[in-house]
């Protein structure tokens, strides 16, 4: 192959702290280092040999020797420390540093956020840093995890954003199934902030995160997902004409399959009183409580 | 999602809860360590009251006084309809 004469002073220059930072090293290996043969090598040190700085005379100049394969440099001259990284170099590292911090697990990230960071102090004047942004697939970055959790049996840590209270939370869950849905992926879990069993869309689960506690062993068969309400409205209340199609109506009553004790409390907020959940008591009671919270609100400020 | 409106609503928010409100704010002014204010506007008087009691003791009506008393008014009903 032929080689530039770019790439062979580069090497040059490379080969120079790096000889001085390995005193002893035989010929076979700075070759392999470099990727080049033996008696390239040697040429790169025939050359090296007789560069240094004016004057020229022994005293200025680079002074190695080689012995039984054996490469020794006794001055380097002013080449002893490594040389900078091209602007080019230094962005292919920042661009894989930037990749390896979107796939590594929020406990192994910092270190390559720090070795990012002193990379962007020393290279920003051509690149800046809001240049570079890489974005994994996150969903399947997270699918690897859950999986993960489901073979090893280990809960996961995640942080869920609920769109029904509209509120970012941290749990630890253990997971029983993944359902792909044409949309979507849902993910049942048993979780343990809720002490039941709970259905959550991958798309909400901001990170997943593997962690070293052993996974609740569950069947699916969850009280409070199969547990019926019993409403009293009005045909007028909004929520009796969205939800028709799941009511039954028992004269004026109607029963309704309860999937998420906290849609139906919300939804009964909403409501504003024109439905009233009779049944069961845990939902009964939780409507009342937050409405009650929320008059003192208005209270207090009045 | 909620598409904005003509009816303008200062509603105060618990920190990081009510993003259904936040998505529609037109401003949102931090007011101390646990409550924003926003100002959102709905599509109408209605939409406003529904968003706001689904957010339960997480969102608090500011203005206008009309909706204040409104609110008020189906709390109350729903602590009587539900105690």
């Amino acid at each position: 192959m032929v080689e530039t004469a770019a790439a062979r002073a580069i090497r040059l220059i490379d080969l120079v702290p790096y000889l001085h930072n390995h005193p002893g090293i035989s010929l076979k290996e700075v070759a392999e280092e470099f990727g080049v043969t033996v008696p390239e090598i040697v040429k790169d040190l025939d050359l090296l040999f007789m560069c240094g700085l004016p004057g020229y005379t022994p005293l200025e100049l680079i002074d190695l020797s080689i012995d039984d394969g054996i490469v020794s440099l006794r001055e380097p001259q002013n080449l002893d420390s490594p040389r900078r990284f091209s602007q080019t170099e230094a962005l292919i590292i920042r661009v894989a540093l930037a990749a390896l911090e979107e796939l590594l697990p929020d406990s192994k990230r910092v270190k390559v956020r720090e070795l990012r960071e002193k990379f962007t102090r020393l290279f920003t004047h051509q690149v800046p840093n809001e240049a570079i942004y890489f974005e994994s697939d996150s969903e399947r970055t997270k699918l690897k995890v859950i999986s993960d959790s489901m073979v090893q049996g280990k809960k996961l840590f995640i942080t869920y954003m609920n769109p029904t209270k509209s509120q970012i939370t941290e749990r630890k869950i253990s997971v029983t199934a993944v359902i792909p849905e044409s949309n979507r992926i849902l993910i049942e879990a048993w979780c343990d902030l809720s002490n039941g069993v709970r259905t959550f869309n991958l798309a909400n689960m901001r990170s997943v995160n593997l962690i070293d506690e052993d996974s609740v062993r569950t069947n699916s068969a969850d009280e409070e997902a199969n547990s019926k309400a019993t409403l009293r409205s009005s045909d007028k209340s909004r929520f009796i004409k969205e939800n028709a199609s799941q009511l039954e109506k028992h004269g004026n009553q109607f029963l309704i399959d309860v999937f998420q004790d906290e849609w139906l409390v919300r939804s009964a907020l909403a409501e504003g009183g024109d439905l009233v959940v009779e049944s069961p008591e845990r939902i009964r009671s939780r409507v009342a409580l937050l409405a009650d919270e929320s008059l003192k609100n208005y209270s207090k400020a009045d | 999602m909620l598409k904005p409106g003509e009816y303008s609503v200062a509603v105060k928010v618990r920190r990081a809860l009510a993003l259904n409100l936040r998505n529609l704010a037109e401003t949102v002014t931090p007011l101390d360590d646990d409550w924003d204010l926003l100002k959102v506007n709905f599509k109408d008087r209605e939409q406003a009251l529904r968003e706001i009691l689904w957010m339960g003791p997480d969102a608090v009506v500011e203005e206008p006084a009309e909706l204040r008393l409104a609110l008020v008014e189906s709390l109350k009903k729903l602590v009587a309809s539900h105690g």
